[in-house]
């Protein structure tokens, strides 16, 4: 067998096995702890999803512990003279949950797989991009949009279905500040959304359907997010407004991060109004606190305390999330993960206070 | 050494600040859902039947409402107790528009007890990231579908 043939046949492998673990999405400290903008190291300008040569890069020089062996040196994603780029991201994990009262119990497999590509229909003018979840179940689109931009991307405008730009784009899509608003990396949304990248600025104002508006609801939604970087650290504001024949939705987040020796910090706040039958609105409140450790290269102790008032109008009803998460990242392209999260809620509700310990295997390409 | 110390003061901040965060809150005057106790209207503390209103209590409203409400709520379907049945008896799913929501009669063409199950055709189980229902949970809401998901 030549030499090429072997290299093909090793990353042919390589990609089979990370086709049978499961799925990612982004990890806004990195970007904290670089010091660079989201769009620096992903194809979407928003960040989250496919990377770019630099994020490649980055993802195979500055996260790993350990240097890829050779036969799988030299992937960046990029084909056909980088108007074609390919990656992907899955993972699977094993959860343990114990419950007051109740049976421990244990759940495995995957938990998401999805593959990125992004076509340069006109290099540096016109792209399109695809993030298709293709397990658990049937194959699902998540984003699928087509971008015209000016060349360094200065102004960009997507038209399709994309993610919507509020707050930290997180991993976890289960943190307080992510279910609580309603935008996620598991919720798209469909329309349009016109950004642009200053030096020391990101701002977006995205005009969409609104996710909750389906079938014989009707409505729209409008968001925007403004960021402003320094040497610092970096700070943004986003607002979310939803016009719904169900009832309208009004959201306000402000979020930043910061660096403090190995330390990267995320936080975020979020309230989020919702009109309700009758008059008078239901009101909560999501906080996000992250600490990220780096204990060395390639060791990830991340921290992070949360914190949601389900109700403003009622009291004693909050409720915590506290986890504390290792990831070992051996090589690049594959990270294990280890954590525990201990739940607080009101004693009415056993699993509002519930204990998880989880092991997750992610690979990306 | 200033980087050992550095790393050592981040550490100590953070274990400092991830144990001196409080728990959950006290639930004084609220039911099982979070909301002020009505005296005039005792509900059962324990027991789930295979009825809407116990689903509702013991499922949607606790569980489901994390995400499944309001004006962004995933698919558009909101689990609250104003809006859950509306918008799911002999509703088609978003994500399978051949199958309903929830099928009267047929629980196991109902989408919503594949989604709880974890053999739904499209996306993840549900609740979203676990913990997931009980076996017995899940045989109620059956029964309840099988009955003709009555109101």
């Amino acid at each position: 067998m030549s030499g090429g043939l072997r290299r093909l046949c090793g990353l042919a492998l390589f990609a089979l096995g990370l086709m049978l673990v499961g799925a990612a999405r982004a990890e806004p400290y990195l970007a904290i702890r670089a010091g660079l903008k989201c769009v620096a190291c992903h194809a979407n300008p928003t960040g989250g999803g496919l990377r770019n040569a630099v994020g490649n890069a980055f993802a195979q020089g500055s996260i790993p512990a350990n240097a890829l062996p050779d036969a799988l040196q030299g992937w960046n994603g990029s084909l056909l003279d980088d108007r074609l780029r390919l990656g992907g991201d899955f993972r699977t994990a094993t959860t343990r949950t114990s419950v007051r009262g109740q049976p421990t119990t244990s759940v495995g497999g995957t938990e998401q797989a999805r593959l990125y590509a992004d076509v340069q229909l006109i290099k540096d003018w016109l792209g399109a991009y695809i993030d298709q979840q293709v397990a658990p179940g049937r194959s699902e689109r998540q984003e699928a949009y087509v971008r015209l931009q000016t060349p360094g991307l200065g102004w960009y405008a997507k038209a399709g279905q994309f993610y919507l730009p509020f707050g930290w784009r997180l991993q976890d899509s289960l943190a307080f500040v992510r279910q609580a608003s309603g935008v996620s990396m598991t919720v798209p949304d469909k329309g349009i959304e016109l950004g642009r990248e200053g030096d020391s600025y990101s701002a977006q104002l995205a005009y969409t359907n609104g996710p909750g508006n389906k079938g014989s609801v009707t409505g729209h939604q409008l968001t925007g997010q403004l960021v402003w970087l320094q040497s610092w650290g970096r700070v943004g504001a986003a607002t979310a407004h939803v016009t719904s024949s169900a009832g309208n939705r009004r959201a306000y987040g402000l979020f930043g991060g910061t660096t403090t020796g190995p330390l990267a910090w995320l936080g975020e706040v979020d309230l989020i109004s919702d009109d309700v039958a009758g008059g008078g609105s239901h009101r909560q409140l999501a906080t996000l606190l992250e600490a990220n450790w780096l204990v060395q290269q390639g060791h990830n102790l991340k921290f992070t305390a949360e914190f949601l008032d389900p109700d403003r109008d009622v009291a004693h009803d909050h409720r915590v999330r506290h986890s504390l998460v290792y990831e070992y990242t051996p090589i690049a392209f594959a990270q294990l993960r280890f954590g525990y999260r201990r739940y607080g809620g009101i004693p009415q509700r056993p699993v509002d206070s519930r204990r998880e310990g989880f092991a997750e295997l992610h690979a990306l390409f | 050494m200033k980087t050992s110390m550095m790393q050592r003061a981040g550490l100590a901040a953070a274990l400092l600040w991830l144990a001196g965060c409080g728990g959950g809150g006290s639930g004084y005057g609220l039911d099982s859902n979070g909301q002020p106790s009505n005296p005039s209207t005792p509900s059962d503390p324990n027991a789930m039947t295979a009825t809407f209103a116990s689903i509702q209590a013991k499922v949607f409203t606790p569980v489901c409402t994390a995400c499944h409400t309001g004006a962004s709520a995933p698919q558009g379907l909101r689990l609250d107790a104003a809006n859950s049945y509306a918008m799911l008896v002999n509703v088609a799913s978003n994500e399978v528009p051949s199958l309903k929501r929830v099928m009267p009669g047929d629980s196991a063409n109902s989408y919503i007890v594949q989604k709880i199950e974890g053999h739904a055709a499209v996306g993840a189980r549900m609740p979203l990231g676990g913990p997931y229902l009980d076996a017995n949970t899940i045989t109620l809401i059956r029964q309840w579908i099988d009955k003709g998901a009555p109101q």
